[in-house]
């Protein structure tokens, strides 16, 4: 009988790592894609900036610019400015994957901070990763699946106890 | 011949109903010289119907340079499909460094990227 249960619990940790990994792989699928270049950005050796409107914090362009000899120097009119981020590569490939799908819109930068700020994330700015297999994805529903089962033989054991 | 830069890919992304300018090159290369430069713009990615126009203009002259020697441009476009290439050759004579400004822009309600490729040659 023991080894009955223990079958049945291997069972349902094997389900539920099933589902995470589906469940996982299925998120992965559904992130942006980058229709028009070789490999997605971040770039080696590239320089990243964006220019927006100072007032309202909307995102002009986002300009990704090869090394040397290329310059890449904005011309700014009036009431604009620049914020450059090389130097924040999630940024970066989390920005330029929204704006191939043309939803740059997503996008702007706090006026009072200068920082980029997704309005499509709950959190601000872009924390979450673009593509990989993620905690809730995966981890949870095995866990929850462990602790069904578990459960699930405590209650066997104490009722033929 | 002197190659300057070869197929220097560039991405510019620009929000719904936006104008963008960015000098490519500034004050490249020697004084006196001749310049061929090939260039090359198509969509990428977002829509396949897209309106918008783009300037590639070489200007000769120091800090940023003034005076207007060749363009490529063209203006409002409809229906570009984004296997679809548009590009030009300019050749000018320059007294200073070349200058290469790009200005694009997006008249669609959503935002737009555009793959940009550069290749540059002096004598």
């Amino acid at each position: 009988m023991r080894k009955t249960a223990l079958i049945g619990l291997a069972i349902v940790i094997l389900a539920g790592l099933a589902t995470g990994v589906l469940t996982a792989f299925a998120q992965s699928a559904s992130q942006p894609q980058n229709n028009g270049n070789s490999s997605p950005d971040p770039h080696p050796g590239y320089t990243y900036y964006v220019v927006y409107d100072q007032t309202s914090g909307f995102i002009v362009g986002a300009v990704g610019c090869p090394p040397s000899p290329a310059d890449c120097i904005p011309v700014l009119q009036p009431g604009q400015s620049v914020v450059y981020i090389t130097d924040q590569p999630t940024v970066v490939k989390q920005l330029f994957a929204d704006a191939y799908n043309a939803k740059l819109g997503n996008w702007h930068v706090n006026p009072q901070t200068h920082q980029l700020v997704s309005t499509a994330s709950v959190n601000s700015g872009p924390v979450a990763p673009v593509s990989g297999i993620s905690l809730i994805g995966f981890a949870l529903p095995a866990f929850a699946s462990l602790g069904v089962a578990m459960s699930g033989t405590f209650i066997w054991r104490r009722a033929h106890k | 011949m002197n190659l300057y830069a070869f197929l220097q890919n560039f991405n510019e992304c620009l929000g719904s109903h936006s104008n963008l300018n960015t000098y490519l090159y500034q004050n490249a290369g020697p004084s006196s010289s001749t310049w061929v430069v090939t260039v090359s713009i198509r969509l990428n990615g977002g829509d396949n119907t897209q309106y918008a126009s783009w300037a590639f203009q070489l200007f000769d002259g120091r800090d940023n340079g003034n005076l207007l020697l060749a363009e490529y441009t063209d203006g409002e476009i409809n229906y570009i499909d984004n296997s679809e290439t548009f590009g030009s050759t300019m050749t000018a004579s320059f007294a200073d460094p070349m200058n290469l400004q790009l200005g694009i822009g997006n008249q669609d309600s959503v935002s737009q990227c555009f793959a940009v490729l550069v290749t540059a040659w002096y004598y």
